[in-house]
């Protein structure tokens, strides 16, 4: 390595140029006594002959000042006269100063007042006061602050919460303090044993708020950032954390097919900021950024003390090129200073399915059928009839799908008993899920721990299906010396996994992905045929034979058998955490070096054995077959950070340098195989011959950062920063890029001429803007790669390559620019806090897959290319101690309101149209992103008269019974350019509210969220809504087709073998686009804890149980699984057809009891 | 203390340190094509490439095969909304933008033409151990290139012509699409430097000379060109490097591989490469329900084998029918495969010497010579038949284009057969009078609609007459 490129000479150089600016050039501020404010704040003032205690007790009274001395003051007698109408404060000290040999020092509204020049005099102490402090469930609070008021006299509480404090006036006042907790007074009056308990104190201006790199309080915050604490999270019961979110915090979306529990959600940041690009937010873990995309599930709830969410690019900013999406910072449970504390919090319940997706009954089923299979007869050819019989039909050339299935009959007569298998049913259960965690915490002075073990075991709905998980955690904080602090921390995580399939039904092609999905699966299993023979075994190739033979229409095997029968497994094993060292060279200087990891594991097996069939393959047909995929990531990540923190009266300063160097390794390797002798081995190892494939790829990340923060007075607080970036992931003529970002706040609630009101009494303007990046290409987008597609030649495989994607040299990161302005306000002490916020953000440079000319050899092409806008404004409101009585009450409400348009695309081009099989997309300059385009239907045609009179020219080959579809553009003609736009995912407004009671030992906590005007395409519907055959028609068809016995029905008329050339192109219209609103009772819970009293005798500090309850309604119209199913599995590259649902699980209810346990 | 600070000042100085080279990351398991294309092996194996680019199922794997028989009145959909009706729009003609098949096709043909480009472009300045194959390899790809430009014209008309390797996608946004002439005349240089470049003998799954004599041949009759084909064919058929096999029965199935009459076709093979290298057509060309994955696609109607003569040995070497578990026809030129659907180990041929033979007889005919029939009758003798009895002009024409009809039953000729003699509209117009079908084509219909996908992302392309 050569010396002159190494980065560490590089940021050693910066760094001192930067030391050397802070050290030496600000010699201003240390020789500066008052503040500007005490020479304008002004009062009138008459005393004769007053001693100084007098007059300083007159400025109290007329000023927000407060004095800090001891009792020495009190007893100055010098003697001092003012009299004036309009004199400063600042002008009274001096006097003071002179006559009195009094010396001054302020901090913020505090001034210390001490005799210059002076030995402290001995005091009479007057009175021994003892006492133990806790929160409101008698927990111990190690380290609390006791101080006698208006005095230096001061304590703080031992490890267990008991203090001991010498008061020096009978009626002496205490001020009890605690960070995170309201702080009391209390009067010592006739009292000598205190019990004192603090109120945590959740949502105030104090409330610590965790930033990139840093903490602020939320008074000292300018940008855009939602905090959501442990007790929300714990509200929602879910092996993701990100679930809980839902709905708690304005412009967050959560949503996801959630096919598995564990899988991860789709989390939306103020709108889509991309196209074609990642959509994942950068998650950070106690600051250590984890694998792009990698398992959230891997992080237990239970060990998250707080989530933060960087909303706008001025927060994010600090993490450069991956922050677009946003970044959401999660802090872990420490241990705190104080005895061993031991709690055991666990859960058990039951999920079900809440969701109003109904198929047909095997009756209903088979009027579709009849109607499909004559209507599809008589109208593919001349001279038939609908009661010709099935050899007239054959004979005429109907082929096997115009014949009528013999067994048809029975149901159209409705004849009682016949089969009629509900598969529905027999997929979906009612699944249980228990979770058991236990944390043991404690510390000392110096050092403190925490260790914990996590159990979940959570059935999915679906048949087959589970996921059981093991966590662990250690934390580990220790100061070695005044100067030198360490930490460590370690989360390992297992999961036992068995998935249920990705893909809509079983093929015979192997890959990952490629597994069935039985709740997709349901809707071609036909209900005339049973799940199990009489004699109880598994009923194979029932359907598939009768299919082959006679109708062509159960072309799929027993879905039930399927999941039976087969084995699909995936083990994950990881290991993520990081450990610190930070020392303090010189007072207010902080060096902190850390090193990182996140290793992930992942193996996944898959084996059908040979005894089902498959997809139109009878069980005699199928041969077993057996796949393994193989998935290692490894990610590390140095940091150095050097933090310069000062407060020099008025000013505080806060500067941060840092240096970062992230990488991460991927291999996968794909072993598969489908020529396996026999079923004995039911892995690929088993296999005869195996095909093999191994994919490895890299990453790297160099950054320099640097942020500077500037406070005046409470008042003005000023921030701004850069980082510069590096990323092997972009061309060669492209690899750094810069983002920076500045905000301001400015507090009006503490300016002099801010009314005193009673009802207002926090006022706080912000604004700020910032760049931000994405990164999210995959590894070599830049370079033109060659793949293999090889040959055959005599039977002989040869090794074929071609180029697969073109070259783009000056690749490179897509870059958000945004600005927000926000206002926050307190009412009532505040207890009431509103929020309000509008953000503006474009992206340009867009990462962007452009669908080039097919004449290239390239269907598309990534380029930078492009801007995108999105736009909304945020609300929130947080109550509490709202009491009535002994009842507690807190709520909270948030709303969001974003709109995203298109303002420019690629070269010459307009218009990007996605399609896919249930509905296209347009994503258009100036419209929004990802609209629905498709024709709009208008009605059916009832007879060849409407056909032949309309003055409309249909589409070719309309038939009667296709759909009449309006013609858009309005030139006489129906054709493909009659499509228009029909909405998009993004709804309107998207909100959340609820509300936390407590009484007496009672609480109850609920969360309610909606979102409004969003529209989703659904392929399980469009394939049960297609009146095609082969599906099982939903309900909501049957209801609803047109056909003789249904003249005023709105779809069009079912059709298995002929349908005509219009009713193709009409596959997908307005009709395929649903409503996907929605309200829900996202959580509700209601606990109970047992009186200290009861619990203390059993040596327990709390004991607390409760019952709970996930989505325990959900009113939508919706007729699918879940309006918000949008594919989890990569969030790369859907935005272009963002809203169209593959394939989803139900939503699930969860009703749970548990129990929550600390000694 | 400070002996300790100095010892962790030297622990981070370690822990600092990084490289910046981390950041010029190389594909590891992948090649990239910057630097590749440079050695005779790296050439070898990018023409792999294209020809495994003709084994897919938009191409001669499945789809080429059914759009170029479908349409003709011998074969036909079992059941017409199969696979989204990618097929059995072809079967009445409602053939729309949005078809599958469509846009495959087309999308397939330009990937196969850029990796010839590619090739094209790098190999001249590679250098080969044997100059000779170098040259062999450029006829090659012209032949290849030739071959794909030939079905692209004759299936969407005029169509945007590129020779060249693609430096950047988007350079293409407005080209347009080039005329039919346009695009001929490239055809006929590639075909041209192909013959010269080619050897005289065939090495297996290789076009030789003779492959583009007869590719050129039907170029040339395409464009009503028929003395010249004379001229083209006439070296080849004299120079007896093929012949027609003795029966039958041994031109196609794996075991009858390379033999003699072959000049050129697509190879696959099943149960290698993970099941990757085999073709669909002998599954979904079978009636439903008959073997694992059948479709019914392109069937031969029980009108069309009615036709036979009595001892034609093709009726049941082609033909087969299992009426015990479908009642209708299929073709027996692609054996089902024992590993599955999809995976048929049959090879595709492009050209046979039958082809040639009575493309020959046609091309004679029509430019007036009068020894058309010897060809004619080679074909029917080896299946079985008597000499022709057709005398005239118009007699042998219409013996000739009967004759095709028997020989090339599920090959995917009849409709370009249709086509090139100009009787496509007349003929399909009689044919559907007479079986009573309510469709009615015009010259619209000669050709398919240009695919949705491409005119949405470029709207230069402009969509034919009638779609």
């Amino acid at each position: 390595m050569k010396l002159n490129k190494h980065p560490f000479v590089k940021w050693a150089t910066k760094l001192s140029v930067y030391l050397a600016i802070i050290l030496f050039a600000n010699p201003i501020f240390t020789n500066n006594t008052f503040g500007q404010s005490l020479k304008k704040t002004k009062i009138s003032i008459l005393k004769i002959n007053a001693i100084p205690i007098e007059i300083l007790k007159e400025i109290e009274s007329k000023t927000d000042y407060h004095f800090v001395y001891d009792q020495s003051i009190k007893r100055i007698d010098s003697l001092i006269s003012i009299n004036s109408n309009k004199i400063s404060v600042l002008n009274i000290l001096e006097q003071l100063s002179l006559k009195a040999r009094l010396k001054f020092k302020q901090i913020n509204s505090s001034i210390s007042v001490q005799e210059m020049s002076k030995v402290i005099k001995e005091v009479l102490y007057l009175k021994e006061i003892t006492g133990t402090i806790t929160n409101e469930f008698g927990q111990l609070l190690p380290g609390a602050s006791i101080l006698e008021k208006g005095t230096s006299n001061g304590v703080e509480s031992n490890f267990d919460g008991n203090f001991t404090i010498e008061v020096s006036d009978e009626n002496a006042i205490l001020e009890v303090s605690y960070i995170g907790f309201v702080t009391q007074n209390i009067s010592v009056k006739n009292k000598s044993i205190l019990n004192i308990i603090l109120q945590e104190d959740k949502a105030r201006l104090n409330e610590v708020i965790v930033y990139g790199y840093g903490t602020r309080t939320k008074e000292k915050f300018n940008g855009s950032v939602s905090k959501v604490d442990s007790e929300t999270l714990n509200n929602y019961s879910s092996a993701n954390f990100e679930q809980a979110l839902a709905g708690t915090i304005s412009g967050v979306q959560v949503m996801g097919n959630g096919k598995n529990p564990g899988d991860n959600s789709v989390i939306q940041i103020r709108g889509l900021n991309t196209l074609t690009a990642g959509t994942n937010p950068l998650i950070v873990v106690d600051g250590n950024p984890l694998s792009e995309g990698s398992s959230l599930s891997s992080i237990s709830t239970n060990d998250i003390e707080s989530v933060s969410i960087l909303k706008d690019a001025a927060s994010a900013s600090i993490y450069g090129s991956r922050a677009s999406n946003g970044v959401i910072l999660i802090t872990t449970k420490k241990g705190k200073k104080g005895a061993l504390k031991v709690n055991y919090n666990g859960f058990i319940g039951v999920q079900s399915r809440i969701d109003n997706f109904e198929l047909a009954d095997a009756y209903d089923t088979a009027l579709f059928d009849f109607d499909a299979r004559n209507f599809g007869y008589i109208s593919g050819g001349s001279g038939r009839s609908i009661t010709d019989d099935n050899a007239t039909r054959d004979a005429n050339g109907g082929g096997k799908r115009s014949r009528i299935p013999t067994y048809l009959q029975g149901y159209v007569d409705g004849t009682p008993g016949l089969t009629n298998t509900d598969w529905t049913d027999a997929v979906f259960r009612n699944a249980v899920q228990q979770n058991h965690y236990i944390n043991i915490s404690g510390g000392d002075e110096k050092s403190n721990y925490s260790v914990s073990l996590g159990y979940l075991d959570q059935e999915n709905i679906i048949i087959g299906s589970d996921y059981k998980r093991y966590t662990n955690s250690i934390r580990f904080n220790s100061q070695i010396s005044d100067r030198i602090k360490f930490g460590i921390n370690v989360n390992t995580n297992l999961s036992d996994i068995n998935p249920t399939g990705d893909v809509g039904w079983s093929n015979t092609l192997l890959g990952r992905g490629r597994q069935a999905d039985p709740a997709f699966s349901v809707t071609l299993m036909q209900p005339y045929y049973p799940i199990y023979n009489t004699d109880g075994s598994l009923a194979i190739s029932v359907q598939l034979d009768d299919n082959n033979e006679n109708w062509d229409n159960p072309i799929s095997e027993n879905t039930i058998a399927q999941v039976l029968l087969s084995d699909f497994t995936r083990k994950e094993f990881r290991l993520f955490g990081n450990t610190f060292v930070e020392f303090e060279p010189i007072e207010d200087l902080t060096f902190k070096t850390s090193f990182g990891g996140d290793y992930n594991s992942g193996v996944q097996e898959f084996f059908s054995p040979s005894t089902f069939g498959n997809y139109r393959t009878t069980v005699a047909a199928n041969p077993a077959q057996g796949a393994k995929y193989d998935d290692k990531r490894e990610n590390f990540i140095t940091e150095n950070l050097l933090n310069f923190k000062k407060t020099i009266q008025l000013h505080s300063f806060d500067v941060l340098l840092g240096y970062s160097y992230q990488q991460e390794f991927r291999n996968q390797t794909d072993l598969e195989s489908r020529d396996f002798a026999d079923d004995n081995i039911r892995n690929v190892g088993g296999a005869t011959t195996v095909t093999a494939t191994s994919r490895s790829s890299k990453w790297a990340l160099e950054s320099y950062f640097s942020r500077l923060q500037y406070d005046f007075d409470n008042k003005y607080t000023l921030s701004a920063s850069i980082r510069r970036d590096g990323s092997s992931r972009f061309g060669a003529n492209t690899k750094y890029g810069n983002f920076a970002s500045a905000s301001a706040g400015w507090v009006l609630s503490n300016e002099s001429f801010f009314p005193e009101d009673k009802l207002l009494n926090y006022a706080k303007l912000r604004a700020s803007w910032g760049q931000t990046g994405n990164n999210q290409i995959g590894d070599f987008g830049s370079v033109a790669l060659i793949s293999n597609d090889n040959y055959v030649l005599d039977g002989n495989l040869t090794s074929g390559v071609y180029t697969s994607t073109s070259p783009n040299a000056d690749l490179s990161w897509e870059t958000n620019t945004a600005k927000n302005f926000g206002l926050d306000l307190g009412f009532m002490q505040n207890k009431l806090l509103f929020t309000a916020e509008y953000y503006i953000s474009n992206t340009t440079d867009l990462l962007l897959d452009v669908p080039v000319p097919q004449q290239s050899g390239f269907s598309e092409s990534l380029q930078n290319i492009g801007e995108i806008e999105n736009k909304g404004i945020e609300f929130e409101i947080k109550g509490r101690d709202f009491n009535i009585g002994e009842l507690k009450i807190g709520f909270n409400a948030n709303i969001s309101h974003n709109t995203n348009k298109v303002l420019a695309l690629g070269n010459g081009q307009d218009q990007i149209i996605f399609g896919t099989t249930g509905s296209d997309f347009i994503t258009k300059v100036g419209e929004s992103v990802s609209q629905f385009y498709n024709l709009n239907v208008i009605g059916v045609y009832k007879s060849q008269s409407e056909i032949d009179n309309d003055p409309i020219t249909p589409l070719p080959g309309t038939e009667v019974g296709d759909f009449i579809v309006q013609d858009a553009n309005k030139d006489g003609e129906i054709t493909t350019d009659d499509r228009t736009m029909q909405g998009d995912f993004n709804p309107d407004f998207t909100y959340g509210f609820g509300f936390t009671m407590n009484y007496k030992g009672f609480d109850l906590s609920a969360q309610f969220n909606g979102v409004e005007g969003r529209k989703v395409s659904d392929q399980l519907i469009s394939r049960t809504e297609s009146g095609e055959g082969f599906f099982v028609p939903s309900q909501y068809y049957v209801d609803n087709y047109y056909s003789d016995r249904n003249p005023d029905g709105f779809f069009r008329r079912p059709d298995f073998s002929s349908f005509s050339s219009a009713a193709r192109i009409t596959r997908k219209s307005n009709l395929s686009v649903l409503d996907g609103d929605y309200f829900r009772l996202r959580s509700l819970q209601l606990g109970y804890t047992l009186p200290n009293t009861v619990t203390s005798k059993m040596g327990i500090y709390n004991l607390r149980l409760f019952f709970t309850g996930n989505n325990l309604f959900n009113i939508t119209n919706y007729r699918g699984y879940n309006a918000e199913g949008i594919d989890t599995r990569s969030n790369e590259r859907q935005s272009l057809g963002r809203g169209y649902i593959n394939s989803a699980s139900p939503l699930t209810r969860l009703i749970a009891f548990g129990i929550d346990l600390k000694f | 203390m400070n002996i300790k600070l100095n010892t962790i000042i030297i622990i981070l100085l370690l822990v600092l340190t990084s490289c910046s080279n981390e950041l010029n990351l190389t594909p590891i398991t992948q090649k990239s094509a910057s630097n590749f294309y440079s050695s005779e092996l790296e050439i070898e194996s990018a023409i792999f490439g294209a020809y495994g680019q003709l084994q897919n199922n938009g191409l001669y794997g499945l789809d080429l095969i059914g759009v170029g028989e479908i349409p003709g009145e011998d074969t036909f959909e079992e059941i017409a909304a199969n696979d989204g009706g990618r097929f059995g729009q072809l079967d009445d003609f409602s053939t729309n933008s949005v078809n599958d098949l469509v846009s495959d096709i087309w999308r397939e043909s330009y990937e196969g033409i850029q990796r010839i480009n590619i090739v094209l472009n790098r190999i001249p300045d590679v250098e080969y151990e044997n100059s000779s194959i170098k040259d062999n390899r450029i006829g090659e790809m012209k032949f290849l290139r030739g071959l794909l430009y030939f079905n692209l014209v004759r299936l969407y008309g005029d169509v945007p012509l590129v020779t060249q390797e693609t430096a950047n996608p988007s350079e293409y946004f407005g080209q347009g699409r080039n005329a039919i002439s346009e695009v001929y005349e490239q055809i006929e240089l590639d075909l041209g430097d192909a013959i010269l470049n080619l050897p005289t003998s065939k090495s297996s799954g290789r076009p030789a000379k003779g492959a583009a004599q007869a590719l050129l041949a039907d170029v040339q009759m395409n464009q009503g060109k028929y003395s010249e084909a004379v001229t083209t064919l006439t070296p080849l058929i004299n120079s007896n490097t093929y012949s027609l096999v003795t029966s039958t029965s041994q031109i196609f199935g794996v075991a009858n591989e390379g033999n003699s009459e072959i000049l050129f076709e697509i190879q696959y093979t099943s149960g290698v490469n993970g099941n990757d290298e085999g073709e669909s057509a002998a599954s979904q060309f079978r009636p439903s329900g008959t073997t694992a994955n059948a479709k019914g696609h392109n069937l031969p109607s029980a009108e069309f084998v009615s036709l036979f003569e009595s001892g034609d040995t093709r009726k049941g070497d082609y033909v087969g029918l299992n009426a015990a578990a479908n009642p209708f026809y299929f073709s027996l030129k692609y054996e089902v495969s024992p590993t599955g659907p999809n995976d048929g180990g049959s090879d595709h041929i492009v050209i046979r010497y039958a082809d040639v033979l009575l493309k020959y007889a046609e091309a004679l005919n029509a430019s007036g010579s009068s020894n058309a029939e010897q060809y004619l009758n080679l074909v029917r003798s080896r299946a079985g038949l008597a000499n022709t009895t057709a005398t005239t002009q118009p007699e042998l024409s219409a013996a000739i284009e009967m004759e095709r009809r028997f020989e090339f039953i599920g090959e995917g000729h009849r409709w370009f057969d249709l086509k090139r003699t100009g009787e496509a509209i007349q003929r399909m117009n009689a044919w559907f009078t007479l079986n009573g079908k309510n469709v009615t084509i015009n010259a619209d219909n000669l050709v398919l609609p240009i695919p949705q996908n491409q005119r949405d992302s470029d709207p230069a392309i402009s969509q034919n007459q009638g779609y």
